[in-house]
């Protein structure tokens, strides 16, 4: 039997959802509200000790780290498959997969909660926000997601977050002028592992103007987001009120986030 | 054709060298000497722009990033097989490769330069070593290596160091408990990953993370065993590494036991 305990808009989490949809795998869900702190759960805990989402879990074994999960996918259910065959191609797509590993998932983190998040906590009560913000276990990721809701774009995070995602744009525009998807003719886990963080920008309005800057980029998430897939492991799970929100959370910060790209 | 662009000490280039000689490869190695800027040049960047070794280039391909270059020698060069057959085993090889690559790589860099590199570094001029940093394109990077040098073990980033390799030997210890190796009854691509940097964590006075830990214990002495171990770790150290890696390791052996007492 195969679990997955998971949040409706985790990235790591659409990550996952995007393969085994792919792959028409069945599995029970088992949502972790993570606003609410599901994921400190000693029974949670005890399947990560990381308290993040997601975790597969295959006849009681936990298999955490949504870039190794969706290995995983791919080995258990290899049809069809969503990797090349050749070694080469597989060391690049790899090399996709490690890029939100690197950076671009925290980048992903500063720009929801400065420009959307924020908004909600600030509202909480001193007490509960400071709750809130101790809460997360990783040193690192505490600290930039304290400035990004305490300093929305004015801090420093926000400015080198703005920037990564800008690089790893180019690079997929880039790559995308060279091959129809990131790890050659096919559709593959590397465009599985950019299409949450990509999608979350593109839903901040962040990337309304990539038809005319990034005309690969823009074709690509037409194509992904018409895939059966997104429907299923991502609209389903965005509510409108949600979409909309982002939306117009997003347009408020349109300024701030050009006035990132160039900072120095 | 296979070659290797490495390092003599680089965590990172032994994996890849463990690995070349598990599968018995004949390659081509270029040394670069990380102390005089060599992952520096404009030639060298072309191949790998991340200024870093390892790198490999097979047959004209260039494989970057050494989990990366793990995964590809085992798929290129099947024979023997490094990753288990069992899925459930195979994501703990992955998810060695990337606790090494995470958390334990910054880990004993800190601990490196707060010890070995410091005793070079600081014999530099203030002007010098401040152009040293300045070199160094990754600003988090940067700071950490800038902190481990100026203040050595005293640096908090070394506590955190500590406490982060105690925790990953702490499920080492577990991963052991059952089997011979890190993922099951063969070696794997987990084992060549952990080795160098528990290989490491031993030159620089660290061994008491698993003086209570049998299991680490046996399974180092069995790293140690192979063939392979010597010819890729140990003989490839030049003279200066040797000086270089000459430290008080009863120091950071008393600075470990203090932290973990706290």
């Amino acid at each position: 039997m195969i679990e997955l305990y998971h949040h409706n808009t985790s990235v790591c989490a659409v990550k996952v959802r995007l393969a085994l949809a792919e792959k028409g795998v069945a599995w029970e869900g088992r949502y972790i509200d993570i606003i609410a702190g599901e994921q400190f759960t000693p029974e949670f805990a005890a399947l990560n000790p990381k308290c993040e989402v997601p975790v597969l879990v295959v006849d009681g074994c936990p298999i955490r780290e949504s870039t190794i999960i969706n290995e995983y996918i791919e080995h258990a259910y290899p049809d069809p498959p969503l990797m090349p065959a050749d070694p080469v191609d597989r060391a690049n797509m790899r090399l996709w997969c490690k890029v939100p590993d690197d950076g671009l998932h925290f980048a992903c983190a500063d720009l929801t909660f400065a420009a959307h998040h924020r908004h909600r906590i600030l509202t909480m009560s001193e007490a509960d926000r400071a709750a809130f913000l101790a809460s997360t276990v990783d040193p690192r990721l505490r600290e930039r997601k304290t400035a990004a809701v305490m300093e929305g774009f004015a801090t420093p995070f926000l400015r080198d977050a703005v920037q990564l995602n800008e690089v790893v744009f180019d690079k997929m525009e880039a790559q995308l002028g060279e091959t129809r998807w990131l790890a050659g003719a096919d559709y593959s886990l590397a465009d599985i592992a950019l299409t949450p963080y990509v999608n979350r920008v593109v839903m901040l309005g962040f990337g309304d103007d990539w038809r005319e800057t990034r005309p690969n980029l823009a074709a690509w998430v037409e194509r992904i987001s018409s895939r059966e897939n997104f429907q299923a492991a991502v609209n389903d799970w965005h509510p409108e009120e949600l979409v909309t929100a982002l939306r117009e959370n997003g347009g408020r910060c349109r300024d701030d986030y050009a006035a990132a790209k160039v900072a120095a | 054709m296979i070659k290797l662009y490495h390092g003599t000490t680089s965590v990172c280039a032994i994996k890849v060298r463990l690995v070349l000689a598990e599968k018995g490869l004949d390659w081509e190695g270029e040394i670069l000497n990380l102390q005089q800027g060599d992952q520096h040049t404009p030639e060298y960047l072309k191949l790998n722009p991340n200024g870093v070794i390892p790198t490999l280039v097979h047959d004209g391909n260039v494989i970057i990033e050494s989990s990366i270059i793990l995964g590809y020698l085992d798929e290129a060069f099947p024979a023997p097989p490094l990753m288990p057959t069992d899925p459930v085993l195979r994501a703990r090889v992955r998810l060695w490769m990337k606790r090494v690559d995470d958390v334990l790589h910054a880990a004993i860099g800190v601990v490196t330069f707060a010890t070995a590199n410091r005793k070079v570094l600081i014999r530099k001029s203030p002007e010098d070593l401040a152009a040293h940093f300045a070199r160094i394109p990754d600003p988090a990077y940067r700071e950490r290596q800038r902190q481990s040098v100026e203040m050595g073990l005293a640096a908090p980033l070394v506590e955190t160091a500590v406490r982060q390799y105690d925790k990953a030997a702490a499920q080492m210890e577990a991963d052991l408990a059952d089997t011979e190796f890190l993922a099951g009854d063969s070696w794997s691509l987990a084992d060549a990953a952990l080795t160098p940097y528990i290989n490491r964590a031993e030159m620089l006075g660290m061994e008491g993370l698993w003086a209570d830990r049998p299991n680490i214990a046996r399974w180092f002495t069995a790293m140690k065993a192979r063939p392979t171990y010597g010819p890729c770790i140990e003989d490839v150290l030049s003279d200066a590494d040797r000086d270089r890696f000459d430290v008080p390791r009863d120091e950071t052996d008393a600075r470990l036991r203090e932290i973990l007492a706290a």
